[in-house]
């Protein structure tokens, strides 16, 4: 299989962890109609501040809480901001992220710069599953992760059934969704949307801690790369469920994992080719079938016509195998411009919450 | 209505007021880590104003961040977000670079001014991407022009280490721009060039398409109320679409210029730097007005130049003016959101914001 091995498998769950540990988070806020641009920035906190207590208590999993409490205490600004004061949601988004850099990169230099204190600290370990770490191809994929990797999939159920099966859960989508009523039936949403936000602070502040002191052991400026503007994508390209969340977050984690093989691979190798071809014809075949399919469309007639031609040319290349080499750029870019189409394919959707980013101004406020 | 000018007037108080609650936080935060405050202002100033050079240095750096609050200001109008500026710019930068150094033999006259056109064009077809997602398929324009940066910077890291990188060199740069298509020097030794006018005028054309001109009206009404819009006979999703593209197309003038009249004469990575955050931070300090987005806009030019002053005399990291930035940033918005709200109070019957004064209003995120 080259490319698409079990180290391949491995990679891709360790980078859709982060992404998926973000991304419930910001499902929850989104839920409750607080739409959190700054993720990326409280991802920042909690890498920074994790790193900064491993350094000082030595402990990796007192280091994530650390990182936690950071992402909650960054994420109260921004509850502050746009849930009390009534501000712009994206505007402060912005505001918490420009703070969030500026505070982490500031104090990063000046405690840790020139300094030999700032050291590589030993990242957390790997947990082996005895038994299943055995299994001959699942086991090297699936069962040789760090714990927060596994966790962060096993949380996925919890959130869902904290949303779905909860009061809380119920008044968090209420918020989102018809805050009128929830106030009716004498919750809060203002309260429901400071929790929700809060939340947010510490599952970004986790997946930051993650990055930092989880994988590489230091922290470096602006370390999070995008990744919370990943989780934002996910949550509306999963269309605000959990299930929705986790395929985007594997998508994302995927491409992440491959473009770091594909980097360091010469050549195109055959597989990427037959994949593109299997997916653009998986497409066309669930277009043709599933949806609707309107022959008078101009716009379902020229998609159609673009899938059939890219699968071909794909499948065809992938026999001829071209010796092309492509920029270590364009995989680097690769995660964005699959989560841009993956919004452009999937469209509008009336599945966000009504109230997303509508701040809640009470009559006789 | 007799409170009128005193209502006019409480915004660009209000914003007055956050930048120096700000600044005092900043040197609140110096004073904590046993740095003497009044040694840090004085570095402050001195980095920015303390000399004509000095001067003229905080006049460049204000064009880019000018222009990038114009181009954010040209899509709030129409209730838009653009977050994508950094790569507007970025691809407006490397499009003026190809005409600069591959279209040979023409006279400054032309040679300029057809790359910064270039570079309207190109960073208004990079927003126009994402205008036309968010148009045809209904993809976040804030999602998509966030992401779209990284893309741009990794378009820009390629060009510089492959197909335009200079022969001979080491470092990833581009060849020297050549002389017919760089902007000359206003201010010897600094800088400071003749961009600076059309920067001035950029300024003054935005402000009057905005207020004057049908599009401009198109556009506030759009941003103003969608429904009355379209019930007015306005395209709106097109006046959306353009709000967009001409909003790129600014930055990408704001990415020509800076490699156009760069100091190092080079296109390299980077050259972007953090105009975007910061350019948002101008037009909302500007209460989205382009007028008042010059005076904010130097405010930050100098907040950065003397913070770099401030970490070479007092050892405080250049990057603490981020956290400035950030706390004016959220105090801005929070008092903007709460001057509003006091306004609507008093002025209760009908309300008679200016648009100028709606701040960072109401977005719809749609």
């Amino acid at each position: 299989m080259g490319v698409f091995d079990a180290v391949w498998v491995a990679a891709a769950l360790a980078a859709t962890a982060p992404l998926l540990l973000a991304g419930m988070g910001e499902l929850i806020s989104q839920r409750a109609g607080v739409i959190n641009v700054g993720l990326e920035g409280m991802m920042l906190f909690g890498a920074f501040f994790s790193y900064w207590a491993a350094l000082e208590f030595g402990t990796i999993w007192g280091a994530m809480l650390v990182g936690v409490l950071a992402g909650i205490a960054i994420a109260a600004v921004m509850a502050f901001f746009s849930i009390n004061t009534n501000s712009d949601q994206i505007v402060v988004g912005i505001g918490v992220l420009i703070l969030a850099i500026g505070v982490t990169s500031s104090a990063f230099r000046a405690l840790f710069e020139g300094s030999e204190r700032a050291t590589i600290i030993k990242p957390m370990g790997r947990l082996e599953i005895p038994g299943l770490e055995s299994i001959p191809f699942l086991g090297e994929a699936l069962f040789r992760q760090r714990p927060v990797v596994y966790l962060s999939f096993l949380l996925l159920p919890v959130v869902w059934f904290v949303l779905y099966r909860t009061t809380w859960g119920l008044a968090v989508r209420a918020a989102g969704d018809l805050p009128d009523a929830a106030e009716t039936a004498g919750l809060s949403p203002r309260r429901i949307r400071w929790l929700a936000t809060l939340a947010a602070g510490g599952f970004a502040g986790w997946a930051g801690a993650f990055l930092s002191v989880g994988e590489v052991g230091i922290f470096l400026n602006q370390m999070t790369s995008g990744r919370g503007f990943l989780a934002v994508a996910a949550v509306i390209f999963g269309m605000w469920r959990v299930s929705g969340l986790l395929w985007a977050c594997l998508l994302f984690g995927a491409t992440t994992a491959l473009q770091r093989r594909l980097q360091i691979i010469p050549d195109l190798p055959r597989e990427v080719w037959l994949l593109l071809a299997i997916v653009a014809g998986a497409s066309l075949v669930y277009m043709l079938v599933r949806r609707r399919f309107d022959w008078q469309n101009k716009w379902h007639v020229v998609t159609a016509a673009a899938l059939a031609v890219v699968s071909i040319t794909t499948l065809v290349l992938s026999f001829v195998q071209p010796g092309i080499t492509l920029p270590s750029e364009l995989w680097l870019s690769m995660p964005f411009v699959v989560t841009i189409a993956a919004l452009a394919i999937m469209g509008a959707r009336a599945a966000a919450p009504r109230y997303l980013a509508i701040p809640l101004i009470r009559e006789h406020d | 209505m007799k409170s009128g000018a005193a209502n006019r007037l409480i915004g660009p108080a209000a914003s007055v007021f956050t930048v120096v609650a700000g600044l005092v936080i900043s040197l609140a935060i110096i004073a904590v880590n046993g740095n003497p405050p009044v040694e840090a202002a004085r570095a402050l100033f001195d980095g920015a104003f303390g000399s004509t050079k000095q001067a003229a240095t905080t006049a460049a750096r204000s064009i880019p961040l000018v222009l990038v609050a114009l181009s954010w200001i040209v899509a709030f109008s129409a209730r838009r977000i653009n977050v994508g500026m950094e790569g507007q710019l970025v691809v407006g930068g490397i499009f003026a670079t190809c005409v600069a150094l591959y279209v040979p033999g023409l006279p400054a006259v032309l040679h300029l001014p057809l790359a910064i056109l270039v570079g309207f064009l190109a960073g208004g077809a990079y927003a126009g991407i994402a205008a036309a997602l968010w148009a045809w398929r209904g993809v976040n324009e804030i999602v998509s022009t966030l992401l779209m940066n990284f893309i741009a910077l990794m378009m820009l890291s390629w060009v510089v280490r492959g197909p335009l990188k200079a022969e001979g060199v080491r470092t990833n740069r581009s060849e020297r721009i050549p002389d017919s298509a760089q902007w000359p020097n206003l201010v010897d030794e600094s800088p400071l060039n003749y961009d600076l006018f059309l920067m001035l005028g950029l300024v003054v054309l935005v402000a009057w398409m905005l207020r004057r001109t049908t599009f401009g009206m198109r556009l506030r009404l759009t941003g103003a109320n969608v429904e009355a819009a379209r019930g007015a006979g306005v395209r709106t999703v097109w006046i959306g679409m353009l709000s967009l593209i001409v909003s790129g197309g600014i930055s990408g003038i704001a990415g020509a210029g800076l490699v156009l009249g760069g100091e190092t004469e080079v296109m390299a990575e980077g050259f972007a730097a953090s105009y975007n955050l910061e350019g948002i931070v101008v037009a909302l300090l500007a209460l989205n007005s382009p007028y008042a987005s010059i005076p904010a806009a130097v405010l930050l030019a100098s907040l950065g130049l003397g913070g770099g002053l401030m970490e070479a005399r007092l050892g405080v990291p250049a990057e603490l003016t981020l956290v400035t930035l950030g706390i004016v940033l959220l105090l801005v918005t929070g008092s903007s959101a709460i001057v509003r709200k006091a306004r609507s109070v008093r002025v209760d019957t009908e309300r008679d914001d200016s648009e100028s004064s709606d701040a960072a209003g109401a977005a719809a995120v749609t």
